[in-house]
């Protein structure tokens, strides 16, 4: 039972992008048009969606969630900062081993 | 005509299965939740029926309630659903105890007092103990167990707060205190909830009783703890009834009380954060539904009209996609007996239709548009923005947004994609794949064609008018965007949320962990000692002073480990009630 990201050699590109690039490796591998298609096509859809804002008029309820591009930012940002506080605050104090409760 | 509660045809029909075998007990399997569907739909509008019960008092076990066509549909067909999912399964006693389970659930929808109400909350109790250890293995008789522990104190709590109430209603002269309409503590007459004062106790006690069935943080860490324990198909029928029962009973007794927005809301965030950190595949969908209870708990808070329908639909949709999610998880699990993200990955090769149907099923959990998820959900987020209720929408739609991180994106993704694992099982058996495109079919179409759904809700439109319209290009448009930029959020954090082999505590380890160590390192200690203190003043002194004064006769053999026990007992009892006493005198 070894770790996902570990399961393969870890390529020399450290950094950032490597880091992002490790867990689609073995996709990679095998299909790397289809990854790079997931992403270009992803992308062109993501800003799509956020500058159809400029012209779908939204009724605002609370004065922000009128502004144009609220809903992508906000979605975005609360869950970064959800993942953050799960992993590194909830996580750091109440993670254990899975064999916690058997020993 | 149907004059008894649709829901006795799965509870009787379940003790019939046993003795049928092969093609019979498939088509009983079958035919008796279509049956009791059926049986829903006849029931007459005007029915009430009533049984005698110790001698001079009466249940009303048949009546209609406001939200009981929408409960009692969905509560069959998912009957029907998972039953059809376990076809091929040969365990004896899981899907008669699922029946016994679905058929109580239906039977408290149409319960017409507090005590038959009760009767059949305890009877989905004692199903769903049996389908969690129906697992067969040491792990889930050991869960079933403290999931029996949990829901037999949530029953008692339940039966004190009735019983609270009912003495308090003969007090004040009523005939009939068991009656369902005494029971709805609303905003109007709930008083206890002001925070001004303690008020009547009865409300809190029945609230808190309703609240642990409904899995509510701090009472809520038995669901994550029994869910995944079971078997494949167990944990597809438990998913259903326990927690959208009490959402059901919650609506009637509780609609509109504020407390019920921030335990919502505090639900929702709760199954993200736990969710998020989980590694088994089947847990991470046990505490998404703690996260979809939340948002309808929250809309039973805020309790106007149009959130209680939402609560309603939302309970009809999450019922039909999570339990394809968890036949789908428990496909993949029944082909390769892994649970661990960990251990799995790279499904798409050889189990294409599992992964469309779970990632249908991720979607419709997403509230993606054109799914059962997004009709329902959307109404409770709009019942908070049109009661300007600013950080519940917040929270909320922050809430929605996380669902697609943790289960839309999280599940499939780790399951069937990232890593390839090596692993090429086949989809699973006919049954299960018909079991498993049937609900994602209806997730769909639930997603299209809402009206039929829209007209069953407890607060149905007036002629002529429209209760909501989902969809509109405002709405797709945010709805999308909240989405797929939190599903960009999900692969900018990848390397952060890399699976790891742990699990996250959660209040269950009070007594899983805590009270024995308790135990061991402090309780015991004392009670040892206070043992030698009293055998040295009460009973070396007794022989001490009869050596003084006579001759010590010869005794029989005494067996010192009962005396010791039941001497000790004593001394804790006799300790604790001194304990009471004290902290009764400083208050």
């Amino acid at each position: 039972m070894s770790d996902p990201n570990q399961g393969t050699p870890q390529a020399p590109d450290g950094g950032i992008v490597g880091k992002l690039r490790a867990p689609w490796r073995s996709m990679l591998d095998e299909s790397p048009r289809a990854v790079r298609a997931f992403w270009v096509g992803s992308i062109v859809v993501l800003l799509l969606l956020a500058f159809a804002d400029l012209f779908v008029h939204h009724h605002a309820h609370f004065g922000i969630d009128g502004t144009p591009g609220f809903y992508s930012l906000y979605g975005l940002g609360a869950c970064i900062v959800m993942v953050i506080v799960s992993k590194f605050v909830v996580g750091l104090v109440l993670k254990r081993r899975d064999t916690y409760y058997d020993d | 005509m149907i004059e008894f509660p649709p829901g006795l045809i799965l509870v009787l029909g379940a003790l019939l299965l046993p003795f049928a075998s092969g093609v019979v007990r498939s088509a009983l399997a079958l035919l008796l939740p279509l049956a009791t569907l059926v049986a829903v739909w006849l029931v007459p509008d005007n029915a009430h029926v009533t049984v005698p019960f110790m001698g001079d008092m009466e249940m009303t076990i048949l009546q209609w309630n406001p939200p009981t066509r929408v409960f009692a549909t969905i509560f069959s067909l998912m009957a029907f659903g998972g039953a059809l999912f376990s076809l091929n399964q040969d365990r004896k006693v899981e899907l008669p105890a699922a029946f016994v389970y679905a058929g109580s659930a239906v039977c408290v929808t149409f319960a017409g007092d507090m005590l038959s109400l009760f009767i059949f909350w305890e009877m989905m109790a004692v199903g769903s103990t049996i389908v969690v250890w129906s697992g067969n293995t040491e792990a889930s008789g050991r869960a079933g167990l403290r999931y029996a522990a949990v829901h037999f104190v949530g029953g008692a709590v339940l039966m004190a707060g009735i019983l609270a109430h009912v003495f308090a209603l003969k007090a004040g002269g009523v005939e009939s205190p068991l009656e369902l309409g005494y029971y709805a503590f609303g905003p109007g007459g709930f008083d206890a909830l002001s925070f001004s004062g303690v008020g009547d106790i009865a409300p809190w006690l029945i609230l808190i009783g309703i609240l642990i069935n409904a899995a509510t943080p701090p009472f809520g860490s038995w669901l994550a703890d029994a869910y995944p324990e079971a078997s494949e198909s167990g944990t597809v029928f438990l998913s259903a009834f326990t927690t959208k029962t009490s959402v059901y009973v919650l609506m009637l007794l509780f609609a509109g009380t504020e407390l019920l927005i921030y335990a919502g809301l505090i639900m929702a965030v709760y199954g993200i954060v736990y969710a998020i950190l989980e590694n088994d595949m089947r847990r991470i969908l046990a505490y998404s539904i703690v996260n979809q209870v939340g948002f309808m708990v929250c809309g039973i808070g805020i309790g106007t009209e149009m959130a209680l329908n939402g609560a309603a639909a939302h309970a009809f949709a999450h019922i039909i996609y999570k339990a394809l999610l968890l036949m789908s998880a428990g496909s993949v699990l029944y082909m390769t007996g892994k649970r661990k993200c960990t251990d799995l990955g790279g499904l798409y090769h050889t189990m294409p239709i599992t992964m469309w149907c779970g990632i249908i099923g991720a979607l419709a959990i997403s509230a993606f548009p054109w799914t059962s998820g997004f009709v329902s959900k959307s109404m409770i987020s709009q019942a908070a923005a049109d009661n300007h209720l600013f950080l519940a929408w917040m929270i909320l739609t922050a809430a929605s947004a996380g669902v697609f991180l943790h289960a839309g994106i999280k599940f499939p993704w780790f399951v069937f994609f990232q890593k390839d694992s090596g692993l090429r099982p086949p989809d699973p058996p006919w049954n299960m794949k018909a079991a498993m495109i049937f609900f994602a079919g209806l997730c769909i179409l639930i997603g299209v064609f809402y009206e039929p759904l829209y007209a069953i809700l407890p607060f149905p439109a007036a002629a002529g008018e429209v209760l909501y319209k989902p969809y509109t290009v405002s709405h797709v448009v945010s709805q999308l965007q909240l989405l797929l930029w939190s599903g960009l959020a999900f692969f900018l954090l990848l390397p952060v949320l890399k699976r790891t082999l742990t699990i996250t505590l959660d209040f269950d380890w009070l007594w899983r962990s805590f009270f024995p160590w308790l135990w061991r390192n402090l309780l015991r200690p004392i009670v040892t000692v206070l043992g030698w203190i009293r055998d040295v003043f009460f009973i070396e002194s007794k022989r001490l002073a009869a050596a003084f004064t006579r001759e010590e006769r010869p005794t029989g053999k005494a067996d010192p480990f009962r005396e010791w026990s039941l001497g000790s007992a004593m001394v804790l009892l006799t300790f604790t009630l001194f304990i009471f006493l004290v902290v009764g005198f400083m208050n």
